[in-house]
Formats: structure tokens, sequence, C-alpha cells
């Protein structure tokens, strides 16, 4: 049976007028839709200087974005379409979704976090909310997290850990009996007559906003469910990528010829390899001790 | 209605399209900050020249025979590292930084200066975008009156 839908709680409106009102489920597909333009469209443009223009260039800086920033937002609209129920939408949702992107406009990394922060709170605490709309207001979370983590507001933070990075580098070349200094950023191979600097973009914190948006993304879309016993795998999931990065931080240090091959040479691919491996390992060791996924009712069948 | 409220939800993606394109060809405009600040100090009457190997300006001021150095730092201080062996006694050390110069660095200050200052640049309230670059100024005590100039000048803000 089908007809006008009118909210118990919004007696303002009449049939009439909420019959016109968008549905909550096209608004929310639109608020997505306008934060993932304002997410891509800023990678496009390259929020580091001297990023360059042309295609090539843009579809490098998609390209090297992160295949996790990639697998979450097709999670995010695969899901789109069950966002919420087929009821209006409600002011708040409507206006919110104009906010975040009005944030969204700004063209720095900073707002697209806030507006991807903003719009996925709304999806978390919205009471009409269906639970993949709840699962995509978590990724929104998690990916203006990784935006916020990896933007220039946080790079003081990720300087004193590189200064941590160096003097943890320069310990583990000692090891290897290699003698080695750190100074500040840099870590000085006396006997390979040879020094490496760590800038912001190679310190260990950097790829925790990753690891943590690659954990929810796998444990999302191995279907489980979200519980706070997830949590130590998770810090496991950033001790491991902290410790792969000293491996390859090391590797590089130890003579100019590794330091070619880690950097520009066949080992970037090695080292992203590792990575990923690494970012799927621990939700996948997280999730297999769970639950299974609720089995789907015997007249319900998964296209 | 529905229709206005979908015609506004395009528009804003039309606009964050369009706005991201146009800024990303405005942030080409300082390629190399170094011959930047080498122009502005050129202004300031003090003639420069590059040093060899090395990311930093010599300058010679006409009244002062020993030259000066200026060299641009992340406001994150991620090269600190080059101030090593740069404070010698016999200079003064000044940092410039959007509108200030002191003789003492402060982090945060210059952070959250960056930050408002970037923010007023994506609301469109300001036209430039700010350096994340600070002036490092190595002047030679023997010229009392360089360590009195405006410097400011070389990394403005109004």
């Amino acid at each position: 049976m089908r007809g006008y839908v009118v909210s118990i709680g919004q007696p303002a409106d009449s049939p009439t007028l909420a019959g016109q009102r968008i549905g909550a489920r096209e608004v929310g597909i639109w608020g997505v839709l306008i934060v993932a333009v304002a997410f891509w469209a800023n990678i496009a443009r390259g929020t580091t200087p001297g990023d360059g223009p042309g295609a090539g260039a843009i579809l490098n800086r998609v390209l090297d974005s992160g295949a996790f920033n990639v697998f979450a937002w097709s999670l995010v609209f695969a899901r789109a379409s069950r966002i919420s129920g087929a009821e209006p939408a409600s002011r708040r949702q409507i206006w919110t979704t104009f906010l975040a992107g009005g944030i969204a406009l700004a063209p720095v990394q900073a707002a697209s976090a806030v507006s991807l922060a903003l719009l996925g709170g709304l999806l978390l605490r919205g009471r009409r909310v269906l639970p993949a709309g709840r699962q995509i207001g978590l990724m929104l979370l998690a990916l203006a997290f990784e935006a916020a983590w990896t933007s220039q507001l946080l790079a003081p933070l990720h300087v004193l850990v590189g200064r941590a990075d160096a003097a943890i580098c320069a310990f583990l070349l000692g090891l290897l009996h290699i003698e080695a200094v750190a100074h500040a950023n840099v870590v000085n191979n006396i006997s390979g007559n040879f020094s490496i600097v760590i800038w912001p973009p190679c310190a260990s914190s950097l790829p925790l906003g990753c690891v943590s948006l690659a954990f929810l993304t796998m444990v999302l879309y191995l279907g489980r469910p979200l519980r706070l016993r997830l949590l130590p795998w998770l810090v496991l999931a950033f001790i491991g990528s902290i410790l792969l990065t000293e491996i390859r931080l090391v590797l590089l240090a130890i003579s100019e010829a590794n330091y070619l091959w880690w950097h520009t040479g066949p080992g970037v691919s090695v080292y992203a390899l590792a990575a990923l491996a690494l970012a799927v390992l621990f939700p996948i060791l997280a999730t297999r001790e769970g639950a299974p996924p609720a089995a789907l009712p015997h007249d319900r069948r998964v296209a | 209605m529905k229709t206005l409220v979908r015609c506004c939800y395009l528009s804003l993606i039309v606009l964050i399209v369009v706005i991201q394109a146009t800024h990303g060809q405005h942030d080409q405009s300082a390629s190399d900050p170094l011959a930047a600040l080498a122009t502005r100090l050129e202004r300031l009457n003090v003639r420069t020249e590059r040093a060899a190997g090395a990311e930093m300006l010599i300058g010679h001021v006409p009244f002062c025979a020993p030259p000066m150095l200026a060299q641009l730092l992340s406001i994150d201080g991620a090269d600190d590292e080059r101030l090593r062996g740069l404070h010698a006694a016999e200079a003064t050390v000044k940092y410039v930084y959007l509108g200030s110069a002191g003789e003492q660095r402060d982090k945060a200050a210059m952070i959250g200066r960056w930050a408002w200052a970037k923010m007023l640049f994506a609301i469109g309230w300001h036209a430039d975008k700010p350096s994340s670059y600070l002036v490092l100024l190595v002047l030679p005590r023997a010229c009392a009156g360089l360590a009195a100039r405006d410097w400011t000048t070389l990394s403005p803000w109004k």
C-alpha cells in the first residue's frame, strides 16, 4: 500500500508537504556523493607543494592515494542504497548535508576531513539510519581520521616521531654492527659514509591512519560486527606497521645502493606489498575467532 | 521542493570540482620559494647569491662587510637539522614568518598562525596561500643596523 508518510514527531508537516519532501535515502546518497567528490578532488588537485598539473600527474596522485581509499569508497557506494529507509528526510539531515558540502568547498584537506566527520557523525547518530548507513558512517569517520592524520596540521607530530624513528634506526644499525648516529631526523651511517633524512611522510606514525582505515574496511567487508575485543588487534596492527617502517628505514640507511633500491627502485613495490599484506592480515586474524556472520533467513538470497 | 534540494546538492558538487580545480592551478605559482625570497631580499637592497650545494642564500649589504645568510625552513621543524652549526656567537638569528620577526622561534605560535592564514585563504578571505616555510636570517653582529631592520616583508601577511 502506498501513500504519504507523516512523521509522528513533526506535527507541523501536512501529508502533502511530507509527500513532496526528499527522501532520507536520497539525501544520504547525495551526502556521500558530495563528500566523495570533495575527497577525490582534493587528491586530484594535490595537497603538497610541487604537485604538478596534467592528467598524468593527477592519475598518479589518485593511484598513490592508496588501495584502501579506493576499497573503502567502493564499500561505501556498494552500501549507499541501503543507507536509510524510504521515509522523508528530516530537516536536520538536509541541512547537515548542506553544511558538510559547504565546508567541503574549502580547497584544503582539513575541510574535506571535517565534512567527512560531520556526515559520518550524522549517519552514526541518526535514529532512522539502517545498519548499512551506520557502517557507512563509520567508514566516513575512518576516512576523516586518515585525512586529518596526514594533513599538514599534524606534520609537527610526524616530525617528532621522525626524530624518534631516527634514533631507533641508529640503534638498530648498531645491532647490525654498523656505526651510526642520529641528529634530529637525520640518520648518519658513519661506517657507510651515508646519511638519510626522515621527512614526515616517511615517519612510522604516518601510515597509522591508513592502517586503521584498512582494519575497519576489512572487518566490515568480512561482515563481522565491531566489538571492543577487536581493539587489541588494531593495536597489534599499529605495532606491525611501525616495525615494518623501522625495518624499511634501516634498509634505506645501510648504503646508497640500498637506498636507491628501496626508495625509488623495485623495493617500493616490495614494501607496498608487505604493508598491504600486514594491513589485511590483522583484521583477518581478529575476526577469525569471532562468530560467523548471521545466517540469512531461508526466504532471502544474496544477489 | 525536492527538485530545489536536488539542484542545490548538484550545484555544490559542481562548485567543489571547480574550486578544487582552480586552486590546484593557483598552487603552482610559488614553484621556487628560494627565488622568491631572493627577489624580496633584493628589494631590501640585499644582493644575493645561492650557496653552492645548499638551500641557502648568501646576502651582501653595502654597509656591512661580513655576509648575511638566509634560508627557508619548514615550520613543522622537518629540516631543523640544517640549523646545526649556524648559531655562531658573532651572529644574530631572526625567524621571520607571516608578518612577524623574532629572535626566538615559537613553533606552536607559527603553526597557529599558519592554520589561521590557511583558513582565511580557504574561505577566500585572503588571496595568497600562506607559505609553510619560515625565513631564517643569520645576521652578523658587527653590523648592528641589520638586526634593527624590518625584515617582515620577507614573509608578508596583511
